[in-house]
């Protein structure tokens, strides 16, 4: 069922994107990102961090399209009445923007290794890449359910993508002014602390942390995805329009 | 036992957008087999009805049942009901076939058996050589007719069918309710319509909804029954009754108002020298029985 729902996804970016267009964006995307990418930063270690940030942005305007595009293609009515729970529903909906970005951004990325190791440069340890690999599933996720809970509320699928990238855009250029602003006010001893709790790379209690902060607000945002599916459903026009 | 439930049940049923009252307390019970045509204008409810019905809208107060369950508390109706809107749901950049196979393998059919399944109800819908057509290639009756394919495409108890020849030009409409007729068997069929000789046609019974509420129910026959009306018609035009000498319509038949027994009042009518060449009960047609409800043929 949810394979069904994959295929409906795959089948409409596939004729929307059209078969020139897919290929001009395949690439396009590994041009920049397998080729020039690596050959323009010295350390690979930074160009890979890149990796962790692109599915955020392949996902995130996808599942803008879910709902919002329905809605635009008048075909939403008739899709909430598909044999089909709304748990399902949702859970194709989400899994397609991320498979797509994981796909195409892994793909890139072993372009990117291959091309790094024939310019001789040295490849990053196993633990970059795994932390740039969950890094990705993360963005991804995040993408994806961001994406989503604009995509049910936006009435067209430009609107959504507006309201997705001024999101970002927040978050993007949000998060280190804030940073910035409240590192230089925290005392040295307690930075240098926290700095220590990231010794030890990957298995470090920082990177856990990191990645247990990220798997909760993913599964917030999930959870209330959930709660909204509902409400797309059913109606209550005593409380307002879908 | 789940068969003898009716197909929905409005008890008291309003529906509010807004101050705009869509359902103003509907009562209604559709059986749970046969055509039934809810016949209304545009706004009556219809389509608010059939909302109702998949669950897509909640009732302001009052009780629906569909197959004896609320259903905006329950999904399992998913799998019994399936809806054809106005707008026809399809996604236009697929082909018919690839549309149909989606929505099969919604219920978890696998590819190869989903595309079979649709190949074949393109074929009873009469429209097999779509099947590989972009639907937003197709004109407008094919792409109503691939709708059709799809609504009717999986097992259901219930079919709901919204002004489903709208739009048609009168060949592809004829087409299309063949299709229905062909298509509904043992089923409910809910067919929201404004065209009245369709319902006549097609409907087993019908419900008259206006303004949110039920004007008349009944089978079209019995709905289009005019008890005391007689028409007659003479070999000389006129019709000599009760001492009055009646003359005849636009249509060269007379009018009797009479609730005697029809066969008494023919025999009078011999015995005071007419020649009568036909004489039979007076029906109206749906659509005058429609705009006599609604005021509109006053």
């Amino acid at each position: 069922m949810i394979g069904a729902v994959l295929r409906r996804e795959w089948l409409r970016f596939q004729r929307a994107m059209g078969r020139a267009g897919l290929l001009r964006f395949i690439a396009v995307y590994f041009i920049v990102f397998g080729f020039v990418l690596p050959s323009s930063f010295d350390d690979p270690s930074a160009a890979l961090a890149v990796f962790a940030v692109i599915p955020l942005y392949v996902a995130g305007p996808l599942a803008v399209d879910a709902f919002a595009g329905e809605r635009e293609r008048k075909t939403l009515e008739t899709l909430l009445t598909a044999p089909l729970s709304p748990s399902k529903l949702l859970a194709g909906k989400a899994l397609f923007p991320m498979i797509t970005a994981l796909v195409t951004t892994w793909s890139v990325m072993v372009l990117f290794t291959v091309w790094t190791a024939v310019r001789g440069a040295v490849l990053p340890g196993p633990g970059t890449f795994a932390a740039v690999i969950l890094g990705g599933v993360f963005s991804a996720s995040l993408g994806a359910v961001t994406g989503l809970h604009v995509s049910m509320k936006a009435k067209t699928v430009r609107s959504g993508q507006q309201w997705f990238s001024v999101t970002l855009l927040a978050l993007v250029l949000g998060i280190p002014l804030a940073l910035n602003f409240l590192l230089p006010q925290l005392p040295k001893s307690l930075l240098a602390s926290v700095a220590e709790l990231f010794d030890g790379g990957f298995k470090s209690p920082g990177v856990l942390s990191l990645a247990a902060l990220g798997l909760l607000i993913c599964t917030t945002m999930w959870l209330s995805l959930q709660r909204r599916v509902k409400g797309l459903w059913t109606l209550n026009p005593s409380k307002g329009g879908r | 036992m789940l068969s003898d439930l009716p197909g929905a049940h409005f008890a008291d049923v309003s529906v509010k957008y807004g101050e705009v009252i869509a359902l103003d307390g509907l009562d209604l019970e559709i059986p749970a087999r046969g055509v039934f045509g809810l016949l209304g204008r545009n706004g009556a409810g219809k389509t608010t009805a059939i909302r109702t019905i998949v669950g897509l809208v909640r009732p302001f107060s009052g009780e629906l049942k569909v197959f004896g369950a609320d259903p905006a508390a329950s999904s399992w109706n998913r799998d019994r009901i399936s809806v054809l809107f106005a707008e026809d749901g399809l996604i236009p950049s697929l082909t018919v076939l690839e549309n149909l196979s989606v929505w099969a393998g919604f219920r978890g059919m696998p590819r190869s058996e989903a595309d079979e399944m649709g190949r074949g109800i393109l074929q009873s819908t009469g429209i097999p050589d779509i099947s590989d057509v972009q639907v937003k290639e197709l004109s407008t009756g094919n792409r109503r007719l691939a709708a059709l394919a799809r609504t009717f495409l999986l097992p259901s108890d219930m079919v709901i069918l919204d002004e489903p020849t709208a739009s048609l030009d009168p060949v592809r409409a004829s087409e299309v309710r063949k299709a229905i007729d062909a298509l509904s068997e043992s089923r409910l069929v809910l067919l929201s319509t404004h065209n009245l000789p369709e319902a006549e046609e097609l409907c087993d019974s019908v419900a008259i909804i206006d303004s949110g509420r039920v004007l008349l129910t009944g089978s079209p026959g019995k709905l289009a029954e005019a008890p005391g009306k007689l028409l007659v018609r003479t070999e000389g035009g006129t019709v000599a009754y009760r001492g009055a000498v009646l003359e005849p319509g636009g249509d060269g038949y007379v009018l009797l108002d009479d609730d005697g027994e029809p066969a008494l009042i023919l025999r009078e009518l011999i015995e005071s020298g007419n020649r009568v060449t036909e004489f039979r009960p007076f029906r109206r047609d749906l659509a005058s029985v429609f705009l006599e409800l609604t005021g509109e043929g006053k």
